[in-house]
């Protein structure tokens, strides 16, 4: 008699569950995955050079920085933040590491992170405890940080020696592969692992998806939001000084156009502004689809100019995809 | 007298009784609303079931009800903002649809809001004329100047020409604030051609001083003869004395028509409440007599402007009842004792030991109190999983790692889900994917999963069915059972009363009255509201 009622008390739920995992399989999810071989396939198709081992590594190469800039947005976008300071923290960084490297020698270049470390600071105590909105917040900064740069430099670039022992560390290859994009992977999945195994992480998904909920549990709100933007500084610093590295001299404006893509590379790769779900693997995914678009555009002889109007359109086609329309509000 | 509606013999026996609407109805003229059969559910919750209304001009209707009876369901689908399932509206006597509330606008109505629908930084008279700015343009460029005289003239024309339309709104007291609504009623009502506006007065006063009730009196008696009005409200006495006739609600079914002068408060009380409890539905078989040790204990706690002096116990095992009506302070008292509301001054002992200052949510969780916010969305992260949904409140203990243990997190998620009864389709299943009722148990587990001495529930089965319900409160029998004290703050009195040791009426935010409700002698409805109206 009762194992009658287990039997039909199991079934409902077995298909329920069935259902359950289709439905995660939106827009947000699928997504990505079917525009990576979307442009995988189109690429491939307009230019023989594109599908090769070559290429790929170069891709890989390519993409190391966006991804440790990206990173650190995931985790300010999914409590529902957003840091448009990023880009100048990278100009900041990589302006900061040359000057150290010139005048302290290479070891100095460690504190390089820790300059844009206080920036996100800046932005973490405005933002977590002062309440003030984090778009207008880091805005504000982004200027005031791309001041600085330009006021120490006086607008000029600063060279560093070409042979550095730091540069072949990330330079160089290790088994055939860019070493930079090892790095990077190692830095992601460290992300990763945080953001599933550790209460921040949990914390950064509890804050998104429901702020005041997260209050209610006794969660130190403003705290974590402090935590979230200093990763966020930290790891663009990092950026900074692997772009630094890569292009061998510092610019005070270098970072400064990497802002839409770092953004757009969380979003593209499935975590909405709204913040709750997504995470860092997904933006790995994104800053594959950016940087794959960006160099079959250049195989393919796409305009450079024009090549910002795609990218422009893919990530509003992205936010699109991603929205979740039940809870529209504004980024706070 | 008055008359019970058709099938209503309850009311008929009672002895109330008058012309009925369809007698009404075959008057020369057809009343300026009527509202026929109108029944409405959300999702199996049946809201309104087939409820008749009719409004003159000239009239002031009462309409009264517990929370919850449908009231506001009722004028939101008067006024356009919810559709009917079934029944009908009619103005002067023809059938209309009102898609949105700009539908109920052009066909007369308007619904006023317990908190007023105005925008501060905006003057009064952009405010009147709000989203009608075309009847003022030309070239489609709005001509201010006319519409400043326009709101001007009205406001001299029902005699408060003293009031300067071109000022904000936000430099009035809310008395003005009132006259403005009322007059862009009319405002708005004779852009549409309307001669009588029919307004909707959805609990005018709960916000007011006993002065500012009065102006609105002497407003609602000024403009009466140009209106009808619906006026709702739970202080019993202000709507007998403001209105012609009124309506009770029940439970969705207008149980009641009667013109005000044959009502007494006492006889209102009756009519509103007088459900009859189930007693296997609250469980009250299984109601234990608490246990010796104190879980809580408020000694003088007040608010400024939410509720003084107040003084309560509650043991381990014993479930405590706050009942009051809206405005009557339960609610902040709920979150003031969760720590979500600073500034409140006076003691509370949580097990013996006293709460630490400064009072946060964090500090009165660490010391045990676990808090169910009576909006749902207040407690569900909707795009996490139910175990993580459930294991938040307990992430935040002192003491926890850094470092999840998710092993763990999934096994006491699997026996909560198990001795809760919880239903949902895996510990991993989007907390968004299960039913109220189990997401409210969800939000139980995550207090139990950090071991709550004391739990402060805010109305727990809000939106939930009744089945749902009667889970809920075996579950809240069983965490009672387990020597957690639970205060529990409901608009539901059948529910204060079925799952009570004690119940606590507040009104005003003043504890008047304190009644034992052991499983054998339970207090009545109508016994608790004459405290709390």
């Amino acid at each position: 008699m009762q194992n009658s009622i287990a039997t039909t008390a199991g079934r409902p739920a077995a298909i329920e569950a069935r259902r359950a995992w289709w439905r995660q399989l939106s827009g947000a999810t699928v997504g990505p995955w079917l525009a990576l071989i979307a442009m995988v396939l189109v690429f491939s198709a307009l230019n023989s050079r594109f599908f090769s081992i070559g290429n790929a590594l170069n891709i890989f190469q390519q993409a190391a920085v966006l991804v440790v800039l990206s990173l650190g947005g995931t985790f300010v976008i999914l409590m529902g933040s957003i840091d448009l300071s990023v880009g100048s923290m990278v100009s900041l960084a990589g302006i900061s590491a040359a000057v150290l490297i010139r005048d302290y020698g290479e070891g100095a270049v460690v504190l390089a992170p820790l300059f844009t470390m206080l920036v996100g600071g800046i932005a973490g105590v405005l933002v977590g405890y002062a309440k003030l909105p984090s778009f207008l917040t880091t805005l504000g900064l982004l200027y005031a940080v791309n001041g600085c740069t330009l006021y120490v430099t006086q607008g000029a670039a600063v060279n560093v020696p070409p042979k550095l022992v730091i540069g072949s560390i990330f330079n160089g290859r290790l088994f055939g592969f860019p070493a930079v994009a090892l790095w990077a992977l190692a830095i992601t999945l460290v992300a990763a692992l945080v953001a599933r195994r550790t209460r921040f992480g949990r914390y950064m998904y509890a804050i998104g998806g429901g702020e005041t909920v997260a209050k209610l549990c006794g969660v130190p709100v403003a705290r974590f939001k402090l935590y979230a933007f200093l990763v966020s500084g930290f790891l663009a610093g990092v950026s900074g000084v692997f772009l630094l590295l890569r292009v061998g001299g510092g610019d005070p404006t270098m970072g400064d156009p990497m802002l839409l893509p770092a953004i757009a590379a969380v979003v593209m790769g499935g975590t909405p502004l709204t913040g709750g779900v997504g995470g860092p693997l997904r933006t790995l995914l994104g800053v594959l689809i950016i940087t794959i678009l960006q160099n079959g555009m250049n195989l393919a002889n796409v305009n450079p100019f024009l090549q910002n109007v795609v990218l422009g359109a893919g990530v509003i086609a992205a936010v699109a995809v991603n929205m979740d329309r039940k809870r529209l509000f504004s980024v706070k | 007298m008055s008359g019970a509606f058709p099938g209503h013999e309850a009311l008929g026996a009672s002895g109330a009784g008058s012309a009925n609407l369809n007698e009404r109805a075959r008057d020369a003229t057809p009343p300026l609303l009527q509202v026929r059969d109108l029944s409405k559910s959300f999702g199996h919750v049946k809201v309104l079931a087939g409820v008749n209304l009719s409004l003159r001009k000239g009239e002031v209707v009462g309409l009264v009800g517990e929370n919850g009876a449908g009231k506001s369901t009722l004028l939101k689908t008067i006024s356009g903002n919810l559709r009917p399932d079934a029944g009908a509206l009619l103005i002067e006597g023809r059938p209309v649809v009102l898609r949105d509330y700009g539908d109920a606008n052009r066909a007369g109505v308007f619904h006023i809001y317990q908190d007023l629908a105005l925008i501060p930084s905006l003057s009064i008279y952009e405010n009147v004329l709000l989203a009608h700015e075309a009847a003022f343009s030309r070239f489609g460029l709005i001509d201010n100047a006319k519409m400043l005289r326009h709101v001007q003239q009205l406001l001299t024309e029902f005699g408060h020409e003293r009031i300067d339309a071109a000022r904000n709104v936000e430099s009035f007291d809310i008395s003005t604030r009132q006259v403005v609504e009322i007059i862009k009623s009319f405002a708005l009502a004779k852009l549409a051609g309307i001669e009588s506006p029919i307004m909707l007065l959805d609990e005018p006063t709960a916000a007011l001083t006993a002065d500012e009730v009065k102006f609105l009196m002497q407003l609602i008696r000024a403009t009466r003869e140009r209106a009808a009005i619906i006026y709702v409200s739970h202080r019993l006495s202000e709507v007998i004395e403001i209105s012609d006739r009124l309506y009770v609600l029940k439970d969705g079914v207008m149980v009641a028509e009667s013109p005000a002068v044959n009502l007494s408060e006492d006889r209102l009380h009756e009519l509103m409440v007088g459900r009859t409890r189930d007693e296997f539905f609250y469980r009250e078989q299984l109601q234990r007599e608490p246990g010796e040790r104190l879980a809580l204990e408020v000694g003088g706690l007040s608010l400024a402007g939410s509720f003084t002096d107040v003084s309560l116990r509650v043991n381990a095992g014993e479930i405590v009842g706050v009942a009051g009506v809206l405005g009557s302070g339960k609610s902040e008292l709920a979150q003031a004792l969760a720590g979500a509301l600073p500034g409140a001054t006076g003691d509370i002992v949580i097990d013996g030991v006293a709460a630490p200052e400064p009072v946060s949510i964090l500090g009165m969780s660490e010391a045990g109190i676990g808090y169910l916010p009576p909006d749902r969305r207040d407690g569900v992260i909707p795009p996490l999983s139910v175990t993580s949904n459930m294991s938040l409140a307990r992430l935040t203990r002192r003491g926890e790692s850094c470092w999840l243990d998710l092993a763990r997190e999934k096994r006491e998620a699997l026996e909560m889900i198990s001795a809760l009864g919880i239903r949902t389709a895996s510990a991993e299943a989007q907390i968004e994917t299960l039913s109220g009722g189990n997401q409210q148990k969800v939000l139980l587990a995550r207090w139990l999963l950090r071991k709550a001495k004391v739990l402060i529930l805010d109305n727990p089965t809000s939106g939930v069915d009744a089945g749902a319900k009667e889970e809920i409160y075996a579950v809240l029998r069983r965490i009672a059972a387990e020597g957690v004290g639970v205060l529990l703050v409901s608009d539901d009195l059948l529910e204060v009363i079925g799952l009570s040791n004690r119940i606590l009426v507040m009104r005003d935010g003043v504890i008047v009255r304190e009644a034992p409700a052991p499983a054998n002698r339970k207090p009545t409805e109508v016994e608790l509201v004459a405290d709390m109206v």
